[in-house]
């Protein structure tokens, strides 16, 4: 078992092969001592707890997964048409799971972000950054800014370059 | 979000394609203004520019803006225009990107042959600079002119959808790309004659509009998806890979089909209104090993005089397509399983092995009793069937005969209901 111990003193206990999804935990892991809790310095209890059920639950589907059958003969073919579907399936249910996963707050997602920045889980990363990019689709440049809370630091004249630039960008 | 690492703000705009949300996101803050540099796609939507309230249609300005977004984009791998555009800034452009660009999607409105911008060649030719391309796909050109494009060693896929074309320009094109795996021609006209020869073709789709006689000749040993549409005559080199085949002709007639050994074919679909019987037999008689088979021709004869399809004994066809498991009949193919002598094999030792699934389309009410002789044989020496499917549509004759026979199929579905349903 993994020991690990967020920025508030929460602690949890993972299973190695969970623990290994994360590139970061897997180097710390090399290094540390068993007995001790590896610290999560930038990571909340309650996130830390998010991040643990992600881990979790990728590990488990992975177990899950459905073997591909390569065609190596006609006879097989009957197989291989039904692996294909089972595959279907189950990619379906991962699917599924992550979006109703990645239904969290503005502030949550932020943090899940740094977090699996952080701990190096290339996975939750990614959805992450499909979960804000859908945020950012379609929106105006004020609307962008309002919706993540991102300070305009460009000069007045430098904004204006930009709406001369790309005035559509800033028209509803 | 003020304060996100390196390399994070870049995750997150590389998911975004549509040019107007790159825009935006530019114009966010420092940070996000740094990152966009490095998105790896840049769509323009056939209406992203009518967000604008210029007034005035300003194409100059909208092909303005589209420059400078491929040009701070220095790492653009994948670039797509649906957005009416003046092609001849396209050399430009793909000047600029020609290092990292992999995927090429235009939509012409009926441009491409025509002088480029130097007054030679055609406004395609530009796109010969672009040797990285894996991917292109060209909407409404028109090619009556071949472009010159080198050759394009890393394309691997050729997309073009209405097209105009005429013979000799595909060939061209095609030979312009020798590296092909797939090959798209949609809704193309204007050729009598396609004719071509690739090494590593795995899949190709063409689709041929016009009532006319068009020829294909084809060679490719590692062809493994077929598709045609519109084509009289076929002739596609043998030793190949055909694993999934479609040979549909929607206006005029299919006279010759010569493909070798259907050696590996699991699916074969065949569609049209008038085929010739040597065209369809022989396809059949290749296609021996078929697993999915659907036939949809709806007369046979070389001329303008449609004929019905001859007379098929049911016993000799599926013993020469023994690992059958889906068979899906029209009317014509259905009513020559129906005739006089069809049925006369038929004894008990019959058996039709794998057969799982069975559609039938029935038109009319001719030879009723035959055709539920056939249905009924089907029925019987198929220990396998978990379904057959009879659809009754459009009965040509309506009267007491069509009547009768729908009576007597709904009969033989009640009789064999957990098998049989009726649509």
């Amino acid at each position: 078992m993994v020991l690990l111990r967020s920025i508030d003193e929460i602690t949890v206990e993972v299973a190695e092969t969970v623990a290994l999804k994360s590139n970061m935990l897997k180097h710390a892991l090399e290094e540390s001592n068993p007995e001790q809790f590896i610290p999560l310095p930038n990571i909340t209890g309650e996130v830390m707890f998010k991040i643990v059920d992600y881990m979790t639950k990728q590990t488990e589907f992975e177990s899950k997964k459905p073997q591909e059958i390569v065609e190596k003969s006609p006879e097989l073919e009957g197989d291989v048409a039904k692996a294909k579907e089972a595959l279907k399936a189950w990619e379906q249910t991962v699917a599924t799971w992550e979006v109703a996963y990645m239904d969290v707050s503005m502030n949550m997602l932020y943090d899940l972000f740094l977090g699996a920045n952080f701990m190096d889980l290339q996975g939750l990363l990614s959805l992450c950054a499909e979960k804000i990019a859908s945020l950012i689709k379609g929106k105006t440049v004020k609307e962008i800014r309002k919706t993540f809370n991102i300070v305009n630091d460009f000069t007045p004249e430098e904004e204006a370059d930009y709406v001369k630039k790309y005035e559509w960008a800033f028209t509803d | 979000m003020n304060y996100l690492p390196e390399g994070v703000v870049e995750l997150i705009l590389s998911q975004l394609k549509n040019a107007r949300d790159i825009a935006s996101s530019t114009c966010v803050s420092k940070q996000w203004q740094s990152c966009v540099p490095y998105v790896p796609s840049l769509y323009f939507p056939r209406a992203v520019f009518d967000y604008s309230q210029r007034g005035n249609n300003k194409g100059s300005d909208y092909d303005a803006t589209i420059g400078r977004m491929i040009a701070e984009a220095i790492r653009l791998e994948e670039l797509v225009i649906y957005c009416p555009f003046n092609p001849s800034n396209l050399g430009t452009w793909l000047n600029l990107r020609a290092d990292t660009l992999r995927v090429l999607e235009l939509r012409m409105d009926g441009f491409g042959d025509k002088p480029g911008p130097d007054g030679s060649g055609t406004q395609l030719d530009c796109i010969r600079v672009a040797k990285r391309l894996e991917l292109l796909k060209i909407w409404g050109v028109s090619l009556t002119a071949a472009p010159k494009w080198g050759v394009l060693k890393q394309l691997k896929s050729l997309e073009i959808v209405g097209a105009t074309v005429r013979d000799g320009v595909l060939e061209e094109v095609v030979h312009a790309s020798p590296n092909l795996v797939n090959l798209v021609l949609l809704s193309c006209e204007g050729a009598g004659l396609v004719k071509f020869e690739l090494g590593r073709l795995e899949r190709c789709r063409l689709d041929f509009l016009g009532q006319g006689n068009i020829a294909l000749f084809l060679s490719a040993p590692r062809l493994e998806d077929l598709y045609v549409q519109g084509f009289s005559s076929i002739w596609v080199k043998p030793n190949h890979r055909i694993k999934t085949l479609s040979i549909a002709k929607n206006h005029g007639r299919v006279y010759n089909v010569e493909m070798g050994k259907l050696a590996e074919v699991q699916s074969l679909y065949l569609r049209g209104i008038q085929w010739s019987w040597g065209a369809i037999s022989s396809v059949l008689q290749y296609a021996s090993d078929v697993t999915h088979l659907t036939m949809k021709v709806e007369f046979c004869g070389n001329s303008e005089t449609l004929l019905p399809f001859p007379e098929v004994d049911l016993v000799n066809f599926f013993n020469s397509h023994p690992k059958l498991l889906k068979f899906d009949i029209h009317g014509a193919m259905f009513a020559s399983f129906c005739q006089k002598n069809s049925l006369a094999k038929v004894n008990s030792n019959f058996v039709i092995p794998c057969l799982e699934e069975v559609s039938v389309i029935v038109r009319s009410a001719l030879n009723a009793e035959q055709k539920l002789n056939a249905l009924e044989s089907l029925l019987t020496h198929t220990p396998k069937l978990r379904k057959m499917v009879i659809r009754v549509s459009q009965m040509k004759n309506c009267n007491e005969a069509a009547d009768d026979f729908f009576e007597e199929v709904c009969k033989f579905r009640l009789m064999n209901h957990r098998v049989v349903c009726v649509e």
